[in-house]
Parts: structure tokens; sequence; C-alpha cells
């Protein structure tokens, strides 16, 4: 027993926790609360799941305003309560309500609305803060499955539908293959450097002269691991699959939550690398441009709505793998640019998404899913507000201003030009610019064409206030991305301290 | 005397082997077997660094996988039933409604 | 005999001399009257001779699978225990024995949530 004396408890250390216990005893509450007093609706469970989430996300800023400055790392340095941790544990509760409020109407459309459904959807969000939070490998592992293994019973909630469970098998199964992967490369960093503290980790490589075979090898092994997670080619082949399988709005939570969740820990991990990170620019080169194209050409040719959107999320985390490039060795104001912009850039992508997957949502009816885009034909005419709403969404996407897909573009491009890497940010703007093709079509299904869509929207106030809410963040990220970078800075210099 | 070499070489030959099940395998069942075979691959690292290093972190970390690995299992039992109630197969074969 | 080993060697002998004994024993002095219900399968078992091919019902697996999730858990109650009268010494007992009941309550409440869904019911 070396180690026997490392632990202590710092002060503060309990309360620190308070967001993501507060998720936890909700996501239980609601469990229980369905089994024993066994209501008839539902929509008290709504409230209990959007009341937890909302006071999560008062306690993180309240966290967040009081937070030191300097990272502050708690259980011996196993969890790391800082303002990058904390900003990612206001996202969640953010996207999870959006989620939520959106999911309402399917749910009860299909017949699916019990209980559990609310309490998985808090359990997933408990795994994204922790791994948010993680600031060791034993923690980011831990983080990876609590979020994961809620999301594989939701893409198999709907389990009358075939489809579900096709998507949830495939999802599942190359989820845990992932998960090995990222294991064995946290078992070789562990084996070479003795430690599982990212920071340790950092001190070690800034240390070594890089003779260490394990390292390189560890790290690309957690590469292959992470690029299942956010579905980077070559390892996205569940994506398209899983994302049509799922039910709509648990398609939702995984192009969001769980993306922008695995997004925090590379970065927390990769910033931890980044004395090493050299001898992989090419891979992650070669990485980003294959997922920048791929995605880009397959979404092309899908005419199902859902399809074309897995493969867009695709691109998208191609975009922000490109990002990862420009960090340096030792941090500067280069890596703290193109984290920022990172950052920025999820935000953007969160809402855009969410929109979009809420739209497709109410549009649909129990007979008629409407992910065929040729049944939205003419559908701008009869549902103004749904119409706008979704062409804002898919501009965005595409990235054209004064949107919130244009100024996360133009941030993050120009950071990783700055970085020198012209050539792949001409590539990335070129297939943004074909993205348009697939994005506009919809919009062209909408307005130009004849109006014999066979769609039938419900929209219900809850739906509809979701919907607004991305709409509305859409265009002010757009048209005041000002307004809210420092706070995005802010959260980049607590990344920055850790290390 | 077995060296932690011995044990890692050990370590990589069941996580290929699992590896080569995953993809070859069609059968759900077998293919969890391998995932679980590469999850205790892994292990076997773990407790070998552990043991080279004369630190309790990845005997800990066992602990954990043992558990995720269970977890996992559940989920997966859970979905093959599901599959096996709509197709009477547990073969991935036939896991081909959507394609593109 | 400062073996650590010759305590196992003990323990085990032990083991197996005091099962043989006691088996005799009762197949000496016991009475025998097997009949047809007496040798049936005794409360959940599976008939051991047959096709092993037969479809067994979906409830086993649910139990299986419940099982194993509750099961695992036991392995952070072992180190735990272990480690307890270290943290003891240092003034934090109270502290982790508090940490062990919120995981204990945990499990507690995935118990209660199994049993009042009905998925221990086996009818």
């Amino acid at each position: 027993m070396a180690n026997e004396a490392v632990f202590t408890l710092e002060p503060g250390a309990l309360s620190s926790l308070a967001p993501m216990s507060i998720v936890l005893a909700t996501a239980f509450l609601v469990l229980l609360w369905d089994v024993i007093a066994k209501p008839r609706d539902r929509g008290i469970l709504l409230g209990f799941s959007i009341a937890g989430l909302a006071l999560a996300a008062i306690v993180s800023l309240i966290l967040w305003s009081h937070a030191d400055p300097v990272s502050h790392t708690i259980f011996s340095g196993r969890l790391a309560i800082d303002r990058f941790s904390l900003f990612f544990n206001l996202v969640f509760s953010v996207v999870a309500t959006l989620v939520l409020m959106i999911s309402r109407d399917y749910l009860i459309r299909e017949q699916i609305d019990v209980g559990e459904y609310y309490a998985l959807i808090m359990f997933s969000v408990f795994g994204m803060m922790l791994l948010a939070a993680a600031a060791d490998l034993l923690m980011l592992f831990i983080g990876v499955e609590a979020m994961s293994i809620p999301v594989y019973v939701l893409v198999a909630f709907n389990r009358s539908r075939i489809r579900c469970i096709e998507g949830a098998l495939k999802y599942f199964i190359l989820g845990a293959f992932a998960t090995a992967f990222l294991l064995y490369g946290i078992a070789l960093l562990y084996g070479q450097t003795g430690t599982t503290s990212l920071a340790d980790i950092h001190t070690f490589l800034e240390g070594s002269s890089g003779s260490h075979v394990l390292v390189p090898v560890g790290i690309a092994l957690m590469i292959v691991g992470f690029g299942f997670k956010i579905g980077s080619v070559p390892f996205h082949m569940w994506t398209p699959d899983a994302y049509e399988g799922a039910a709509t709005p648990v398609t939702a939570i995984m192009a969001t939550g769980v993306k922008a969740a695995a997004f925090a820990a590379i970065i927390r991990a990769f910033l931890a690398f980044s004395p090493s990170l050299v001898m992989f620019r090419v891979v992650l080169w070669v990485i980003v441009a294959l997922t920048v194209v791929v995605g880009n050409i397959a979404a092309i040719r899908q005419l199902n709505l859902k399809r074309m959107l897995a493969y867009s999320s695709i691109a998208h985390s191609g975009y922000m793998l490109a990002a990862l490039l420009a960090i340096e060795p030792i941090w500067g104001p280069q890596t703290s640019n193109a984290m920022s912009s990172l950052l920025y850039y999820l935000l953007a992508y969160l809402f855009m998404n969410i929109g979009a997957f809420g739209v497709i949502v109410v549009v649909g009816s129990r007979e008629n899913e409407a992910v065929d885009v040729r049944d939205w034909a003419g559908l701008g005419f009869k549902y103004p507000w749904l119409g706008a709403a979704m062409a804002l969404f898919m501009l965005s996407l595409g990235g054209l201003p004064p949107t919130a897909g244009f100024f996360a573009k133009f941030y993050l491009f120009s950071a990783v030009v700055h970085a020198g890497y012209t050539p792949l940010i001409i590539l990335a703007v070129l297939m943004s610019a074909a993205s348009f093709f697939y994005y506009l079509r919809v919009v062209v299904y909408m307005y130009m064409q004849p109006s014999e869509g066979a769609c039938t929207p419900t929209v219900s106030p809850l739906a509809a206030v979701a919907i607004g809410v991305s709409a509305l963040a859409t265009l002010w990220l757009g048209i005041a991305p000002s307004a809210l970078f420092p706070f995005l800075e802010w959260a980049q210099r607590s990344v920055a301290v850790l290390l | 005397m077995v060296s932690t070499s011995h044990l890692l070489i050990l370590s990589a030959v069941l996580f290929a082997l699992g590896m080569a099940g995953v993809v070859i395998r069609r059968n759900v069942i077998i293919v969890m077997m391998c995932i679980e075979l590469m999850l205790n691959a892994v292990n076997v690292s773990f407790v070998a660094f552990a043991r080279q290093l004369g630190s309790i972190d990845g005997h800990i970390i066992v602990f954990f996988v043992m558990a995720v690995a269970a977890a996992e299992a559940g989920v997966g039992l859970a979905l093959v039933i599901a599959m096996f109630r709509h197709k009477s197969t547990v073969n991935l074969d036939h896991v081909n409604l959507m394609k593109g | 005999m400062d073996n650590p080993y010759v305590a196992l060697l003990f323990s085990f002998s032990f083991a197996i001399i005091f099962s043989l004994v006691f088996v005799n024993l009762s197949r000496i002095f016991g009475q025998s009257r097997p009949e047809s219900e007496k040798l049936d399968t005794y409360e959940c078992g599976a008939p051991p001779i047959g096709n092993a091919r037969t479809r067994i019902s979906v409830k086993f697996y649910m139990v299986a699978i419940l099982f194993i999730l509750f099961d695992i858990e036991a392995v952070f109650v072992y180190p735990w225990a272990v480690s307890l009268r270290s943290f003891v010494a240092k003034g934090m007992g109270t502290f982790v024995f508090v940490e062990m009941l919120i995981f204990l309550g945990m499990l507690f409440l995935g118990w209660l949530y199994v049993l009042k869904r009905g998925a221990l019911k086996w009818d």
C-alpha cells in the first residue's frame, strides 16, 4: 500500500459537487416517483426533471461566479470543478431542458411516455457533467460510461419499432468496442507515466525526452476511442444508423449533449497531452480532412432528414476537431484562441441542432415520422413560423451570416489558419460551401415546391418554446457574438491554469 | 518469474483476439463476449502495471472496469432480448434495415 | 511453520475432510426413502438431462441481468472494508463510512425500483 495516505478532502469539495448531486438526485426521484406514486400524467416527472436541471444550472452559475480563476480540483485531483466544467454543466442543463421539452409530444404520440425516459436523460446528463469535470483518466472513463450507458438504452427506447433496436444494437456494440480502445489507451498511459492524473501526465510529458514507446500508442488508442464517440471518419459508421433508428428527441441529445461532453473531455485530455501532440499532427490532419469530406459528401445524397443531420453532425465534428490542431506544446494565445472558438462553435452547434430536431419532432406524426424531405413540400407556406425556424437552423448549420453558424465557423477557422493550417481550412470552407446543397434542399422543398406534403404538424406550447429559444439563441449568437465571448474566454482560462 | 512484459504481451494478445472476434463473429452474444474479453485484457495490463509501479491505482481501476463491464453486459443482453423478440435471431447479418 | 501457505493447506484439508465425513455420516446413519417427488429438480433448477437447445423463458434473462448488476457492486465494498481502519486512524472514519452508506443507498434505490417495477415477479 504505497500511496495509502494521499487522499484528502479539500474544503468545499462536497458543495462544489452540488450540480452533479442535484441531477443525480433528481434522476432517482423521477425513477422512484414513477413506480411508487404511479402518476397518470407523466407531466409531473417532466416538471421535476426540468426543475432539477434549472436548480443545477443556477448552482453552477453561482459556483461559476465564485470560482477561483485558478483551477480547483477536488478528491486529490480526480475532479476539476473549475469554470470550464461549470460552463459545461450549464450547457448540459440547457441542452437537456430543451430536449425534454421537445420529447413530451413525441413520447405521448408514440405511447412510450414512461418515467424511465426522464430518469435516463438525467442519468446521462450526470455522466456528461462527470465527463466535463474529469481531471483524471479513471474519472474520464467512468464519465464516458455513465453518459453512454443510459444513451444506449434511450436509443432503444421505442422498442416496438425495430429500427430503434437495430440502431441501438449497432450503437451499443461499436460504443463498447470504442470504450475498450479508450481503456487500453488509458492503461498504456498509466503504465508509462505511473499516474492517471491529467495534470501529472502533462508534467511527465513535459519533462520526458520522448523516448517512451507506450505514450504515443496510448494516445493513439485514446484518439480511436474518442473518434468513435464523436463520430469522426473512419470511426463514424454507427452514426447514421443510430441517429436514424433512435427516437428523434434522443437523436437530438446524442447529436448535442453527448458530443459536447465528449469534446469537453477531448479538450482536457489533449491539453494534457500537448507536449506529445506534435507527432499526431499528421494523423489529426488526415482525420479532420476525411471527416469533413466524407460527412459532407455523404450528406448530399440523403433524402432522409435524420440521416442527413447525422452526416452533417459528422462534418461538424470534423470542423471542431480542426481546432485541436492549433494546440501548442506550451499553452499560449494560439491554443487559447482555438479552444475558446471551439467552445463557441459547440454552443452554436447545440442550439441549431436541437432546434432542427425539434422541428422534425413536431412536423412528424405517429403514422408518418416526416423524416423524408419530400414530405416537407410546401410546409413553409402552410406553417410560416415552423418553416422560418427550420430555414434559420438549416442556414445556420450551413454557416450563412448573420447566424450563429457563420460566426462559429469564422472564429474557429481563423484560429486554425493562424496556427498555419491554411490548406486544410480551404478544404473545410469548400466543403461547407458544398454543404449548402443539402441544407438548402430542405428550404427549397419547404418554400418552392407545390404544397403536396403529407405531414400534419402539431405544435404544443412546450415544443414551441423550445424551438423558439433555440431559434433566438441561434440568431443572438450570430448577431451579438461578442456579448458572450468574454464568458467563454473565462471558461477557457480555467483550463489554462489547470496545466 | 513472470515479468511485466510477459503480462503485457498476454494482454495485447487477448485484446487482439477480442478485437478479431468482434470484427469476424456474427452472433451478437459472442460479439459481446469478445468485447468483455477486450476489457478484461486491459485489466491484465492495469494489474501488471500496478504491480510494476507499486501503485494501487491500477488495482482500483480494475474494479471500476469490472463494474462498468457488468453494466454494459446488462444493457447489451436486454438489447439482444429485444432484438430476438422482433426477429427471432441473434445474427448480426440480419440487422440490416438501414443502409446508406 | 512460518510459511503462510500452511494455513491455507489446513483450511483446504479441513474443508475436504469435514464435508466428506458429514456426507458419509448421513449416508450411513440416515434413512433413505427415495420417491419421484424427492428426486425431482429442486426449486429453480432445470432438468439436467435432455436437449440443451430448448427455449428458456425470458424471465431467466431478466433475473440474470439484475443479478450481474447487483452482484458486481460487492467488489467496491471489499477494498472499502480493508482500508476503513486506516481512514478511522486519520480521523476520516465518519466521512468514509457515510460515503459507503450513500453508495449502498443508491443500490438500495435501484433495488427498490426493480421491486416496484415488478421485474422480480415471476408470474
